[in-house]
């Protein structure tokens, strides 16, 4: 890859329930592949749906290559939390003894972000990894991360913890990761929505959450396109009414869609890329190429 | 006999973005019309339900909902996770000492503040305290957003054996393994974790877990009487909501959990369901016989919609079709699909009109 040190490498991606997070972000995945990035796609502990949408068998704790510079990684907080004490410890023994007993463990529950932070704890060491050329092991890492609510969650966790617990190991770590977000350079958080209203209301929740990370792309799913003003007449009387109607209410359902992509903010709107409804229980791997077809090369490169 | 006569309490679930808000208001309202005290309740942090019901916001206690037409006594709320586990703090049998404690311990507060687990034991703690107090004919939850429906059902269990978990039985005040562990400062544990996370902060932690050791039976009583509500099936129901665009795989995914845990939902609520009149028709048919009608630039429009449209009612028709055969002893709901425009209100009337 040869692009510029300010393109940001990491790129989260989220949005409300049900609107196609996980296909924008193995979209977003295929894109940076055709750009001969190296990239890892991590999924955040969310059933599989990474997996599932790449028709491969579960993503484990452990990076897998599935094809040639394509890395899956499901961001598990137990595996995570335990990579990342086993950094900090250095010994396995040592952590046995310190996290395989009852009040560690409980430790580890209530602290209530720290699950959070040692997911992107894990993302960020994978984000300064190099190989032996010195260049980075990966160039791209994309998140799938949780729906709007928990995903500010995740992105505020590195200042929660930061505000429960004392100077040490963990507030250096916290601050790391929170320069790593911060970092316009760096890091983009990306939203999805579909044309519908509750959606582009959790997109405008998320750009108004006091979140340092800087706002990428709007991906805009299942975008409906109304017909051409002639048509609909030239129909009438030639089709029948069944079909019409399913035309008609298809319409309004385009029309009134484009009317509530207006509510979005304006900054999602002067990035804003449409991707079409596309049919299908579950994309193939041909549409979901054609998807990364159309992600701005921008995106990921500037 | 309709859904809501079969059981005193409703459960809402289903994988994120299928409407279980709206059902869970709709199936309330069509209760609330045959005369049936009616709650709806929800934890969704966003105000889904209220906008839903035609309400600015609700709280913490049931208000009374107004319907543009309608004299019912529906009511709503969302439980408040923090005010919820307060009240439990409260109720336990300890000194009011040892209570605000609890209650002023900074990792309790964050704990209460967070979303992971908490959320979702609020909402069942609070549908026990409500259903005892018996003030309703029928109360319908809403469940939260979560990623994977089913670990609403785990909650209860998860918060029980955390309360109820050896921690506790290490932390008990007597124990020698504690004081060895945290009394003496320069232990493996304490040095290892207390490196990671400061010293204090250790301090901070054995603290609200000793505290919370005198509540131990409180929470383990009443963690185990709401599993038992959750899995008493005469009175508590599971509605499975899902969509016709909803995957296959995951609704085999969500049946085989529940399955898992012995449950088994009493009505799957198939919500936005488009007209089947198309599932029969051929695409290539209708195109043969429409495009030539159409100006040669609008015929690629034209065909994606036919498309579109013929795929979409198969697609319902397969949906059905899928459910119908994962749960064949299982009443399925369809829900239409509101036309555009629609208040969301308004919306929640016309589904209540389908239920009746």
């Amino acid at each position: 890859m040869n692009t510029s040190l300010r393109t940001p490498r990491l790129h989260i991606v989220t949005g409300k329930g049900g609107v196609g997070k996980t296909t924008v972000a193995i979209a977003l995945a295929m894109r940076a592949l055709s750009l001969k990035h190296r990239v890892l796609l991590a999924e955040t502990n969310a059933g599989d749906a990474v997996a599932r949408g790449l028709n491969i068998r579960p993503v484990g704790s452990v990076i897998r290559e599935i094809e040639p510079n394509f890395f899956v990684v499901d961001l598990k907080p137990q595996a995570a939390m335990k990579e990342y004490a086993l950094q900090t410890l250095r010994f396995e023994t040592l952590y046995e003894v310190a996290f395989e007993n009852p009040v560690a463990r409980s430790f580890v529950r209530l602290v209530p972000a720290l699950a959070e932070l040692v997911m992107l704890g894990k993302m960020h060491y994978h984000f300064e990894q190099t190989q032996e050329d010195a260049t980075p092991r990966f160039d791209t890492l994309i998140i799938d991360a949780p729906a709007t609510g928990h995903a500010i969650a995740l992105l505020q966790a590195p200042r929660a913890v930061a505000r429960t617990v004392p100077p040490g190991t963990l507030r250096r770590s916290c601050d790391a990761i929170n320069a790593l977000l911060k970092d316009p350079n760096r890091s983009r958080l990306h939203i999805v929505a579909t044309p519908e209203e509750m959606p582009v209301t959790e997109a405008k929740t998320l750009v108004n959450a006091p979140l340092s990370i800087t706002i990428g792309q709007a991906f805009v799913n299942q975008v409906l396109h109304p017909l051409p003003d002639g048509v609909l007449p030239a129909l009438e009387g030639a089709a029948s009414s069944s079909v019409l109607d399913a035309l008609k209410r298809r319409q309004k359902r385009a029309e009134h869609g484009l009317a509530e992509l207006k509510a979005l903010p304006a900054i999602l709107q002067q990035q804003c890329t449409h991707l079409p409804d596309l049919i299908g229980d579950g994309l193939t791997q041909p549409q979901l190429q054609e998807l990364a077809a159309l992600i701005p090369r921008n995106v990921l490169e500037f | 006999m309709s859904l809501m006569d079969k059981h005193r309490i409703l459960v809402c679930v289903g994988p994120g973005g299928v409407g279980k808000t709206t059902t869970a208001a709709a199936i309330a309202l069509a209760g609330a019309r045959q005369g049936k005290r009616t709650l709806v309740m929800t934890i969704d942090p966003s105000r889904r339900l209220a906008q839903a019901l035609g309400m600015e916001k609700l709280s913490n206690i049931p208000v009374s909902i107004r319907l543009e037409g309608e004299e019912i006594p529906l009511f709503a709320m969302t439980p408040n996770v923090k005010r919820t586990f307060d009240d439990l703090v409260r109720a336990a049998p300890m000194p009011e000492k040892a209570q605000n404690e609890v209650l002023g311990n900074r990792f309790y507060r964050r704990f209460t503040e967070s979303l992971a687990g908490s959320l979702e034991y609020a909402a069942v703690e609070k549908l026990y305290e409500v259903d005892r107090e018996g003030e309703f004919d029928l109360i319908v939850l809403d469940t939260p957003p979560a990623q994977n429906a089913l670990d609403f059902f785990d909650a209860p269990g998860r918060m029980a054996s955390f309360f109820g978990g050896d921690a506790l039985t290490f932390l008990s005040p007597n124990s020698k393994s504690l004081r060895a562990l945290f009394s003496v400062g320069n232990t493996i544990l304490s040095k290892t974790v207390g490196k990671m996370a400061g010293a204090e902060t250790m301090t901070e932690l054995v603290g609200l877990l000793t505290a919370f050791h005198g509540m131990y039976a409180g929470f383990r009583d009443r963690a185990q009487a709401v599993q038992a509500l959750l899995h008493s099936g005469k009175e508590l129901g599971f509605v499975l909501v899902a969509r016709p665009e909803t995957p296959s795989t995951l609704l085999h995914s969500i049946q085989t959990g529940l399955a898992d845990q012995g449950l088994a939902p009493v009505a799957m609520v198939l919500n936005r369901v488009r007209g089947s009149a198309l599932a029969e028709q051929d695409p290539e048919q209708l195109k043969e016989a429409l495009l030539p009608l159409v100006l040669a630039n609008e015929r690629g429009a034209l065909g994606a919609a036919l498309d579109a449209e013929c795929f979409g009612a198969k697609q319902t028709q397969n949906a059905l079709n899928v459910l119908r055969s994962a749960f064949p002893d299982i009443a399925l709901v369809e829900l239409p699909e509101l036309e555009p425009y629609t208040s969301p209100a308004s919306g929640v009337q016309q589904l209540a009109n389908v239920l009746e």
